[in-house]
C-alpha cells in the first residue's frame, strides 16, 4: 500500500469515519459506452483476489444504444462483496456512482437503490449551459431528496478533463479510484488489473487509465469524510472468475467436444464468442450458421458423424430447433444443446433474465420426444455441467438440453479453479469394424440403450432416419414395432433417473415449507431461507438440477413438509386476481410439472420483473407462505 | 524384417474391390418409371467407378420421394428433415472431412422449405455433391405445387393452375457469391447424368447438379416432347465440360460455353424454350469454407494443458 | 542435427508431414495408454462424469450403463505396453529419424524401405490396437508390433500419414525407377544429392498427381506443405535441370510442368546405372511433357491435317479418360 500511502500523505481529510460491515453493494451507472461495466469489472475482480466473495453483474438496458441521459437508458454493473461467499446480487445497492441523474433516477425509479444510499454524482450537469439539462437535474435531484440518501455531488468531468480532453472518456477510471480509496482496495492489485483490462491497447492508454484512477483516488481522499471496510479473507484454494457464459464456453472445452454450431442470439452469443477466439487451438470448429435451425442440423450431423456436438441458443432459437431436436431424439443422435434464457414469449427481454423455456425444453417436440434437461445453478456449474452434459448424451445417445439463464451469462463469480481430468474429454472415435450381424439399433431390452455406429466403421452401415425404424434402421410402419422402440427411448431415460440420488435439502429435512427452485436463483433462494430460519421459521428449500428426468424421492420428502412451494422467474397468475381461481389458476412451469409428477398440491411463487429474484422479496414470500401454516414462528 | 503375419482383412482394407452389390441395398419402392431409380443407377455406377469405400460415404438427404436415396444404398446414410439435409452434410463434412459426402434432395426439400441453406451451402462450397432431383411437383404428399412446377399447372393446392412462373434453380444457384459448380442434366439420358455426377464428384467443392425428372403419377407429361424429340435439347459443350461421346449423334444442338465463363453461364441458364444440359459453370479455386476453417489435430494432453492456460488468464 | 546446411532446410520445410505423423503416433499413444489406465468401474465413471455430477449421480449405478470395453487381458496388457515403449522412443527420437545418409555405397531405395518401415511401427501399432481391443491379437499371425512394416502393405490411409524422409545420397547413386514403388499416399522423400547426377533423374517420375522436382535450393520446398499427395524432390548441386512438376498447376502436363533449366551439354558419359542414352532420353522425356501438343484444344475441330497423330490421340485420352479440367 506505498502508493496509497504517499497518496493519502498529500490530502488527508479533516475527520474519517471507518465503517466496518460484512457485504454491501455498489452500483456504476452511466449512459451506454462510457465504460462503466469495465470499471466495475477491474473493481470486482480485485475485490475477489484480495479475499472477499463477490457476485457481479452487468445492467444492460434494451437498447444498444439508448439516448443519452434517459432513466431507461441506464447501463452499468452492480457488484455485490462481502466478508463470505456471495451467491447472488442481492436486494438494493448501498453505494452508487452515477455518470447523470438521469441514469440515477432510473436505478430509483425500479427500487434498486437502498433507503440510505450513498450517492456520488458526477455534478457537471448542474451547470450545464442547456437550460432543459439544467431544469433536468433541478427536477430529479428535487425528486430524490424526499428519500434518505446521501447526495455527495463530484466533479468528475472537470477532474478528468485535467488528464483527458474527452469529457466522456475517464469517468470509468477516476469512479474506480474513488471506489479503490472507499474501500480501500490495494492500488498495486488495480493497476495490475487495468493493465490485464487493456492488454491489447498502447503503453500510453495504460497509464492515462491509471492516472486517471489515481486522480479519483487522490479526489476521494482529499474530499469524502468516510471509508467502508469489508474484511477480507485471503482464499484458501486457487479460485477463477468469469461469466457463465464464459464457464460454459470452457467447460465445452474440458469436455473435449470439437463442434459447436449456433446462430447468434442475445444472450447466449457471447459463450460463442468466447470460443471463436480459442476453439481453434482446441482442435474445434466454431460454425455460425445461417439460422437457428441450420445450427442443430449442423450439430446433428457432426454428432452422428464422430464426436458429440453441441449448439448454443436462447428461447426463441430453441423453438426453431425443436424439430431436429425431434430427430435426435428419434434417431437417438447424441447432442448438448445449451439454451441461456431470456424474457419471452416471442422476441420478449432479449437481454434479461427469465425461466420461461422449462416446459418448452422438456415436452416441447411434437411425438413422445424423451430427453434429459439440466439445469446449472452457479457460473462454477455451468463449467462442470457441460462435462456432464456430453457424457451423459454419449452414454445413452439421447439430446441433453443444458439451461442457464441471463442472470448466470452475466453474473461474475469467484469458484474454485476446476482440476481437469482427462476423462472428462471425449474419446477418440474408435473406427474399428463392426462385428458382423451387429445392428445399429440392438435396443438392450432392459436398459432401453443401443450402439452407435459410427460412419468410417467398416460394417457398422445404416441409414438414420426420423422415421420409426426398426433395430436395423429400416423403416417400419408396424404398430408393433413402433410401440416397441418408443418404450425403448423412454426406457433409458427411466434408467438414467434410476442413476440419479436425491436432492439435497438446505435446512431442516422437515418442517413448515419447502421452497423448489431450479437453475440461477439458488443462491437467492438459500439466502432467503437464511433469512427465514433466522427469524424462527421453519422453512428449507431444495434446488433441483434434473428436470428431466427427475431426481428420485421428491415425493416423500414434500410429504415431509407443510407445504411445498416453487420460486421460479416465469408466470404464474397470482392468487386473488380478477377470474383467477383454484381451477383456471396457470401455475409456475417447475409447479406444473411436479403437481403432475407427484401428485402433491405444490404451490409457486413466480415474478417475471425482468431482473434476478432478490433475495429479500423471496424472503417476503416464504414469510407470506408460512403464515397460518400449524409450525408458525417459532 | 518378418513377414510372417497374416494381416487380418481389417489390415487389407485397400485389396477390397466393391462390385455392385456392394453398395446395393434392397429393392427401391419408387413407382415404375420414376426418374430416381436411373439416378440411382447412376450413382451406383460412379461408386464402382470411383471404389468408393461403403463405410467412408455418406448420403444425406431430407425427405420426400427422392429422399428415400440412402435407403437403397448400402453406404453410411442419413436421411433426415424435410429441407435440412445440407445442413446435416455440412456438420457431417466439417467434423469428418475424410468422409465422401452426398447429398440427395428434391425440389421442395433444395428450393423451398430448405431454400435458405441451399444458398448458404453453395456459398461455404464444401466438398460434396449436391443432387436436385426436381420433378416439378410434391410426389409423396401427392401433387402439390412445388416451386419448379411450370406455370399454369394444375395441382392439389393450386387446382386453378400454378399461378407464378417457377424458380429457377440454375440461375439461383449462378447468382450465389462462391459458387463453384453448377451441371444439369436429365434422368432420361443414362450417359449424361452419369457424366454429370461423375464430374461433379471430382469438383474440389460444392457440385450442384439439378437433374430434371418426371413424377410417373403427377407430372409424366412434363418433358414429353424433349423425351421425343431430342431436338429440344440444347447440349452445352466444352474441352472442359461434360460432354459423353456416346450422344453425340442423338444430340446434334450444340452450344459452346466455357464453363469458366460465369456471365455466359448464367444468360445460358435462363429458362427458354429449349432444355439446356450440361456443365454451366466450373471454378476450382474458389474458398472453402471446410478447408478455412479445419482445425489442428490436438491431443487430450494438449487439450489440458491449453486449457489450463486458458484458466490462468481467469485465475485470481 | 545433421550438419549439412541442406538437410537442416529440408527438415525444416517437411515440418509440417512431420508434425503429422507425430500427430498420428500420439494419438495412438494416447490411446495404448488409455487401454493401460482403463478400468471400467465407478471410480472411472466418477472422473468422466466430472463434479457436477457429484452428488447427483450414483456412479456405481451409472456404470453399469456405461461400462462398454472390457479390461485388457494379460497378453493385451503385455502388447499395449510394448506398443507404448515403441511409441515412446519414436516419439521421443529427434527428426534425424528422418533423415537417412546413403552415402557413396548406394542402395539409397532400400535404405528408405528400411527407414519406412521402421518409422511404421506407428501404423502397426495402431492396427495391433484394433486387435486388442476386439481380443483377436494373435502374435503368430499378426507379428510383433516391433516387427518392422514394409511399405508394400501400408493401406492407403497409412501411407497419406506416411513420414516425410530427406535422404542424402551420391549422385550417381540417384535411380528414380527404384523409387517409383514410394510415389503414394503423402510419401515425401527429399534428396540430397552429392555430386553430378544424371541430368533429369527425376523425369521418369512424373505423374499426373505427383509433385516432381530438382532444385538448387532446399528452401524452395515452402510450397509442399499444402500439397496433398505424394512428393519426391531433388536438391542438387550440379548441371542438371531443373523443373517442378506440381498437380496443382493445371490440368495437363505442360501446364504442370515448369522446367528452369536444361543441360547445356548433353550427356555422353555413363553414371551410375544410367547409360548415356538413356540420360538423354530423360531429357526428351523432360521436353515432350512440357511441349503443349498444338492440337488439344480442338481436337474435334477442322483444320488438323496437319497435326502429329500422337498428339491427337494424346488429347482423345485425356478427354476419355474424365482428366480433362479435372483435378
Amino acid at each position: 500500500m506505498t502508493a496509497a500511502a504517499a497518496l493519502l500523505e498529500r490530502d488527508v481529510p479533516v475527520a474519517t469515519r471507518v465503517l466496518t460491515l460484512p457485504e454491501h453493494t455498489i452500483e456504476i451507472v452511466s449512459d451506454s459506452g462510457e465504460g462503466a461495466q469495465k470499471c466495475g469489472q477491474i473493481f470486482g475482480a480485485v475485490c475477489a483476489k484480495m479475499g472477499n466473495g463477490v457476485w457481479t453483474v452487468e445492467i444492460i438496458p434494451a437498447e444498444i444504444q439508448p439516448p443519452p441521459r434517459i432513466a431507461e437508458g441506464a447501463s452499468g454493473i452492480r457488484i455485490r462483496f462481502a466478508t463470505g461467499p456471495v451467491t447472488n446480487w442481492g436486494d438494493q445497492t448501498d453505494l452508487v456512482v452515477a455518470f447523470n441523474e438521469q441514469v440515477l433516477v432510473g436505478r430509483h425509479l425500479l427500487g434498486a437503490l437502498a433507503s440510505d444510499a450513498i450517492i456520488l454524482l458526477e455534478n457537471s450537469w448542474a451547470s450545464n449551459p442547456d437550460p432543459d439539462i439544467k431544469a433536468a437535474w433541478d427536477q430529479a435531484l428535487a425528486e430524490l431528496s424526499g428519500y434518505g440518501y446521501r447526495i455527495i455531488e463530484v466533479p468528475m468531468e472537470e477532474q478528468c478533463l485535467t488528464v483527458d480532453d474527452n469529457p466522456r472518456k475517464g469517468k470509468n477510471m477516476f469512479a474506480l479510484g474513488m471506489l479503490a480509496y472507499i474501500y480501500d482496495r490495494s492500488l498495486e492489485r488495480i493497476e495490475e488489473q487495468i493493465a490485464y483490462a487493456f492488454r491489447r491497447k498502447s503503453e500510453a492508454v495504460y497509464a492515462k487509465n491509471v492516472a486517471l484512477m489515481r486522480l479519483g483516488y487522490g479526489w476521494a481522499a482529499a474530499n469524502l469524510d468516510f471509508r467502508i471496510e469489508i474484511p477480507t479473507t485471503p482464499p484458501q484454494q486457487a479460485l477463477v472468475v468469469m461469466n457463465g457464459n464464459e464457464a460454459l464456453g470452457m467447460g465445452a472445452l474440458a469436455s473435449g467436444m470439437e463442434l459447436c454450431a449456433m446462430y447468434p442470439i442475445t444472450p447466449a452469443t457471447s459463450v460463442s464468442h468466447y470460443l471463436a477466439e480459442v476453439f481453434r487451438k482446441f482442435g474445434g470448429i466454431l460454425h455460425q450458421a445461417e439460422d437457428e435451425i441450420a445450427a442443430a442440423g449442423v450439430a446433428i450431423g457432426a454428432s452422428y458423424a464422430g464426436k458429440v456436438a453441441f449448439t448454443i441458443t436462447s428461447g426463441p432459437g430453441l423453438a426453431l430447433k425443436t424439430e431436429f431436436i425431434g430427430l435426435a431424439v428419434m434417431a437417438e443422435t447424441p447432442l448438448v444443446v445449451i439454451d441461456v434464457q431470456r424474457g419471452g414469449p416471442s422476441t420478449g427481454l432479449p437481454t434479461k433474465v427469465e425461466q420461461s423455456d422449462l416446459l418448452a425444453a422438456l415436452v416441447g417436440q411434437p411425438g413422445d420426444a424423451p430427453h434429459v434437461v439440466m439445469a446449472p445453478a452457479t457460473i462454477e456449474e455451468c463449467f462442470h455441467s457441460v462435462v456432464t452434459a456430453r457424457q451423459i448424451a454419449e452414454t445413452f445417445h439421447t439430446v441433453v438440453v443444458i439451461l442457464s439463464d441471463a442472470n448466470l451469462s452475466t453474473g461474475v463469480q469467484p469458484f474454485p479453479r476446476p482440476q481437469l481430468r482427462k476423462e472428462w474429454l471425449a474419446p477418440e472415435l474408435d473406427l474399428s469394424p463392426v462385428e458382423e450381424g451387429r445392428r445399429p439399433y440392438e435396443w438392450d431390452p432392459r436398459m432401453g440403450t443401443s450402439t452407435r455406429p459410427v460412419p468410417g466403421q467398416p460394417g457398422g452401415m445404416y441409414t438414420l432416419t426420423g422415421l420409426s425404424h426398426d433395430e436395423a434402421s429400416k423403416v417400419a410402419y408396424d404398430a408393433g414395432i413402433h410401440q416397441h422402440s418408443t418404450t425403448m427411448r423412454s426406457r433409458k431415460i427411466a434408467v438414467l433417473q434410476q442413476t440419479l440420488l436425491r436432492p439435497a435439502i438446505y435446512g431442516d429435512h422437515e418442517g413448515d415449507l419447502l421452497v423448489v427452485g431450479w437453475g440461477s436463483t439458488k443462491g437467492a433462494i438459500e439466502e432467503a431461507i437464511d433469512r427465514a430460519r433466522a427469524e424462527g421459521l421453519h422453512a428449507s428449500s431444495t434446488h433441483l438440477t434434473f428436470l428431466s428426468p427427475l431426481q428420485p424421492g421428491l415425493k416423500e420428502i414434500f410429504s415431509r413438509f407443510r407445504k411445498v412451494m416453487t420460486v421460479e422467474i416465469n408466470y404464474s397468475d397470482p392468487p386473488g386476481e380478477p377470474f383467477i381461481t383454484e381451477e383456471n389458476r396457470r401455475r409456475g412451469q417447475l409447479a406444473m410439472l411436479l403437481r403432475a409428477q407427484t401428485l402433491c398440491d405444490v404451490d409457486c411463487w413466480t415474478r417475471v420483473p425482468g431482473e434476478p429474484l432478490r433475495p429479500g422479496l423471496i424472503h417476503a414470500a416464504i414469510r407470506d407462505a408460512t403464515i397460518g401454516l400449524a409450525g408458525g414462528r417459532a | 524384417m518378418t513377414s510372417h503375419c497374416a494381416i487380418l482383412p481389417i489390415f487389407d482394407d485397400d485389396e477390397r474391390e466393391f462390385a455392385l452389390n456392394d453398395y446395393e441395398a434392397g429393392m427401391p419402392r419408387w413407382c415404375p418409371g420414376c426418374g430416381d431409380h436411373s439416378v440411382l443407377t447412376a450413382v451406383e455406377k460412379l461408386l464402382v467407378a470411383e471404389q468408393l469405400k461403403p463405410e467412408q460415404t455418406v448420403f444425406v438427404s431430407g425427405i420426400g420421394c427422392s429422399s428415400r436415396f440412402p435407403h437403397y444404398l448400402k453406404t453410411y446414410g442419413f436421411h433426415g428433415l424435410h429441407g435440412r439435409a445440407l445442413p446435416v452434410a455440412t456438420g457431417v463434412k466439417l467434423h469428418r472431412p475424410e468422409l465422401e459426402v452426398f447429398v440427395v434432395m428434391g425440389d421442395g426439400d433444395c428450393c423451398s422449405i430448405g431454400a435458405a441453406h441451399w444458398i448458404h451451402a453453395t456459398r461455404y462450397n464444401m466438398k460434396m455433391v449436391a443432387l436436385l432431383l426436381d420433378n416439378s411437383i410434391y410426389g409423396l404428399t401427392k401433387k402439390q405445387t412445388s416451386p419448379t412446377t411450370p406455370q399454369g399447372f394444375k395441382t392439389n393446392t393450386q387446382p386453378f393452375g400454378t399461378p407464378l412462373p417457377p424458380l429457377n434453380p440454375l440461375t439461383t444457384t449462378l447468382g450465389t457469391t462462391n459458387v463453384s459448380f453448377v451441371a444439369q442434366t436429365a434422368e432420361w439420358i443414362p450417359a449424361h447424368l452419369y457424366a454429370t455426377i461423375r464430374a461433379a464428384y471430382r469438383h474440389p467443392g460444392f457440385a450442384f447438379v439439378r437433374i430434371l425428372q418426371r413424377c410417373p403419377m403427377y407430372t409424366e407429361g412434363l418433358y414429353n416432347e424433349t423425351v421425343k424429340n431430342p431436338g429440344m435439347v440444347e447440349l452445352l459443350v466444352h474441352d472442359d465440360g461434360v460432354v459423353p461421346p456416346e450422344i453425340d449423334k442423338i444430340y446434334t444442338n450444340r452450344i459452346t460455353h466455357d464453363p469458366s465463363d460465369l456471365d455466359s453461364a448464367r444468360r445460358l441458364a435462363e429458362y427458354s424454350d429449349r432444355i439446356r444440359l450440361g456443365l454451366f459453370y466450373r471454378n476450382e479455386n474458389r474458398a472453402r469454407y471446410d478447408l478455412l476453417v479445419r482445425p489442428p489435430k490436438v491431443t487430450s494432453s494438449e487439450r489440458i494443458a491449453l486449457l489450463n492456460e486458458e484458466l490462468d488468464h481467469y485465475a485470481i | 542435427m545433421p550438419s549439412d546446411e541442406r538437410v537442416v532446410s529440408a527438415l525444416s520445410a517437411l515440418r509440417p508431414a512431420i508434425g503429422r505423423y507425430r500427430v498420428a503416433a500420439s494419438d495412438t499413444l494416447e490411446r495404448a495408454r488409455a487401454m493401460l489406465a482403463f478400468e471400467p468401474g465407478p471410480s472411472r465413471t466418477r472422473a468422466a462424469l466430472g463434479a457436477f455430477a457429484d452428488g447427483r449421480i450414483d456412479p456405481e449405478r451409472f456404470a453399469l450403463v456405461s461400462s462398454g470395453a472390457d479390461p485388457l487381458d494379460v497378453t493385451g496388457r503385455e502388447v499395449v505396453e510394448h506398443i507404448v515403449e515403441l511409441l515412446e522412443d519414436i516419439l521421443g527420437a529427434s527428426d534425424d529419424q528422418f533423415f537417412v545418409p546413403v552415402g557413396q555405397a548406394g542402395g539409397a531405395a532400400e535404405a528408405i524401405r528400411a527407414r519406412l518401415a521402421g518409422l511404421g511401427t506407428a501404423h502397426t501399432a495402431a492396427r495391433i490396437l484394433d486387435l486388442v481391443k476386439r481380443h483377436s491379437y494373435d502374435l503368430l499371425r499378426h507379428g510383433s508390433p516391433s516387427d518392422g512394416y514394409p511399405f508394400e502393405r501400408w493401406t492407403a490411409a497409412e501411407r497419406a500419414l506416411a513420414p516425410p524422409l530427406v535422404v542424402r545420397l551420391d549422385g550417381s547413386g540417384l535411380d528414380a525407377l527404384e523409387l517409383a514403388p514410394l510415389v503414394d499416399g503423402c510419401v515425401r522423400l527429399v534428396l540430397i544429392v552429392d555430386g553430378p547426377a544424371a541430368p533429369a533423374p527425376l523425369a521418369r517420375l512424373v505423374s499426373p498427381g505427383a509433385l516432381i522436382a530438382q532444385v538448387d535450393d532446399a528452401s524452395l520446398l515452402a510450397g509442399l506443405a499444402e500439397f496433398d499427395g505424394p512428393a519426391v524432390i531433388a536438391v542438387m548441386q550440379g548441371q542438371e535441370a531443373r523443373f517442378v512438376h506440381d498437380p496443382r498447376a493445371g490440368s495437363a502436363p505442360w501446364k504442370r510442368l515448369r522446367v528452369d533449366r536444361m543441360p547445356t551439354v548433353p550427356p555422353r558419359k555413363t553414371l551410375g546405372s544410367r547409360s548415356a542414352w538413356q540420360q538423354r532420353d530423360d531429357l526428351a522425356h523432360l521436353k515432350a511433357l512440357v511441349e503443349p501438343p498444338s492440337l488439344a484444344h480442338s481436337a474435334a475441330g477442322a483444320g488438323n491435317g496437319h497435326a502429329d497423330p500422337t498428339d491427337r490421340l494424346t488429347a482423345w485420352l485425356i478427354e476419355q479418360s474424365g482428366q480433362a479440367g479435372v483435378a
